[in-house]
């Protein structure tokens, strides 16, 4: 949307939606990532694939691409609650499974 | 896409550059650091020592160390290859450290070279990955970095015809020329910049991502250390039984094995407890010449041999081991911080990082330009000095940071030479002019600045020999007749760059004359500069 184009309550709408977005990008990127690789270093070792130590390094290695594909993905999709929304169920995916394979282990 | 990529892109393309800048300076922080210090030319002459000789200074040493350090928990000997070099001793224990330099001959301490203290080129360095902020500033360049990925990705969506452009220039068109500018210097070095921006951050990996680890090696401190030995398991002991055990043998008898063993010139010599009856002694060769080697990863060998029995207890593998857990990372280190291909490879970051440092400035300015011809009226009444910040926000990014970075020598050879913590104030001297920079930025008209500011960088960096005769007496001519091409190497490199942006301040000179005389009245403002 064309800031030129917006009334003032709309721009100040917009200018809270952007700042909640980067915010959702950075931080919660962030947060996500580090879940989603611990997630994957123990299933690495679950697996049987790699030892522990590979397996930290592969998944925290793979986390800066992680952590860029989440970001871009925030920014890609129109709908911010929708965002929101997806985030905090993969999240909670995430910590079921982190809490499932540190009990395996 | 275009939205993330122009604001992601303009809001951390100021400090990317500075931090483009930096780092492409980082990869000859030797050269720097040695001229710097500004040791006194060694008039030549200088001639090999033979192995007895080097021998013959490891003996004085270890004589030197068991007298001023007996109960060292650690000693350490360099050894020189070239007459006129000391012998370097140092000794930690529970009291303080011994550190001195002796003559390989007589084995007298030889008084302290007159070198000036200076952080010399590892300033670049610690800019480059801290801002020299500590922390903060480290998460801070972690942080930029990850913005730089974003920026790359959408980068290559929003100008999906990048392959194209990169065939296509066309010079003094003002808006369309920066366009073409942006897309040919990323297309390309597309490939460098993911992998340096990649494995920059990758190179601190488990600083900026530590929760896979700490998930699976726990919170506590020795986490790390359990980590990496885990990873490092490589079968390196393999002490070989053919290799004879001289039994009671002395330093200089074990050096020599050492050698012959090694295949190369012993350059350290490191003794764990000596005097104890575990004291273990470890030989390492020098630096490998990196551009001999052909390989990625290059560290240098060592043998450890117990010290009292003279028994072998570490030799390197042979042939080197490799696997994923063990090479990745050293592999991705030598990557980023061109540990290996010589000063040919050196030299090809260089130019691809100031090339990188060049396309996310034409970014900013693009930005500038095109916001110049239509406002987006983003920022509503502000919106005329948001642009008047940004335009000077950008002559501060990249002439300002190359500015602050010449200004940093110009401060080396200028400040005092009694001036207490002395090294500071150079760095001081680097933020003081980068700083110095925004503001004349904003209080001239953008053209003016940019004229103003590239002039003075090219002069500084022209006149950067002249001023090393003046202060030091030591010049171009001189190094280059003593064969030290690493300083003549610096000035002159510094020469070539300065031409260089006397060169783009002509250009910019010219191509405003040229819409000036064509648009009259659009010459007028500063606002409509044909190019900057």
């Amino acid at each position: 949307m064309k800031a030129a184009a917006m009334t003032q309550a709309q721009t100040r709408r917009y200018r809270w939606a952007v700042l909640l977005r980067v915010l959702m990008a950075t931080l919660g990127g962030y947060a996500l990532t580090a879940l989603t690789c611990a997630v994957l270093a123990h299933a690495l070792v679950a697996v049987g694939v790699m030892q522990r130590a590979p397996a930290v390094l592969l998944s925290t290695l793979l986390s800066f691409v992680i952590y860029t594909v989440v970001a871009l993905w925030v920014f890609h999709v129109r709908s911010l609650p929708r965002v929101a929304a997806v985030m905090a169920g993969w999240a909670a995916v995430m910590a079921v499974a982190l809490q499932a394979l540190k009990g395996m282990a | 896409m275009s939205w993330l990529h122009t604001w992601c892109g303009l809001v951390c393309g100021w400090l990317l550059c500075a931090i483009f800048l930096t780092g492409s300076i980082s990869v000859f922080r030797e050269p720097i650091t040695l001229w710097m210090q500004a040791a006194p030319l060694e008039g030549g002459g200088q001639q090999p020592l033979s192995l007895n000789e080097r021998l013959q200074g490891l003996r004085l040493a270890e004589l030197h160390l068991s007298k001023t350090a007996p109960d060292a928990g650690i000693w350490r000997i360099g050894l020189p290859l070239q007459t006129g070099e000391g012998v370097k001793v140092f000794a930690r224990s529970q009291d303080g450290k011994v550190q001195a330099s002796l003559h390989a001959l007589t084995g007298q301490v030889l008084p302290e070279p007159a070198l000036r203290q200076t952080e010399g080129g590892r300033h670049f360095m610690s800019f480059h990955y801290s801002l020299q902020g500590g922390i903060a500033g480290f998460w801070v360049v972690g942080l930029v970095s990850m913005c730089m990925m974003v920026a790359l990705v959408s980068g290559v969506i929003v100008h999906r015809r990048i392959f194209q452009d990169f065939f296509t220039f066309r010079p003094g068109k003002g808006q369309r020329s920066w366009l073409d500018a942006h897309n040919a210097s990323a297309a390309l070095t597309l490939p460098f910049l993911f992998m340096i921006v990649y494995t920059g951050l990758a190179h601190f990996y488990t600083s900026y991502m530590p929760w896979p680890l700490q998930s699976l090696y726990g919170q506590e401190r020795s986490a790390y250390s359990r980590y990496e030995s885990e990873l490092k398991a490589r079968p390196e002991v393999t002490a070989a039984s053919d290799v004879p055990v001289i039994a009671g043998a002395d330093l200089v008898g074990l050096a020599q094995q050492a050698q012959s063993l090694l295949a190369q010139p012993v350059m350290e010599v490191l003794v764990q407890r000596p005097g104890h009856g575990r004291a273990t002694v470890r030989f390492m060769e020098g630096k490998p010449d990196t551009a001999a080697t052909r390989q990625m990863v290059n560290v240098a060998n060592s043998v450890t041999f117990d010290a009292v029995d003279g028994q072998l207890l570490q030799l390197p593998a042979n042939p080197p081991s490799s696997s994923f857990a063990s090479d990745t990372y050293p592999v991705i280190s030598a990557l980023h911080l061109v540990t290996f291909g010589g000063w040919t490879m050196k030299w090809l970051y260089f130019v691809l990082g100031l090339i990188g440092t060049a396309m996310i400035a034409s970014g900013s300015i693009l930005f500038a330009v095109k916001r110049r011809a239509k406002s987006g009226n983003e920022w509503g009444l502000a919106t005329h000095s948001m642009y008047r910040c940004i335009d000077a926000l950008n002559v501060a990014a990249l002439a300002g940071s190359a500015l602050a970075s010449i200004a940093y020598l110009y401060g080396n050879r200028l400040l005092p030479l009694a001036l207490e913590l002395r090294s500071g104030w150079e760095i001081r001297v680097f933020f003081a002019v980068w700083a110095l920079s925004l503001l004349h930025a904003l209080l001239r008209t953008t053209y003016k600045a940019w004229r103003e500011q590239l002039c003075a960088l090219a002069l500084l960096c022209l006149g950067l020999p002249l001023l090393n005769a003046i202060t030091t007496g030591q010049h171009l001519l001189l190094y280059l007749a003593q064969g030290d091409g690493r300083r003549a190497g610096l000035e002159l490199t510094c020469m070539g760059l300065g031409l260089l942006v006397a060169w783009g301040a002509w250009r910019h000179e010219k191509s405003r004359r040229s819409k000036g005389v064509r648009h009259p009245r659009a010459a007028r403002g500063a606002i409509s500069g044909g190019l900057i």
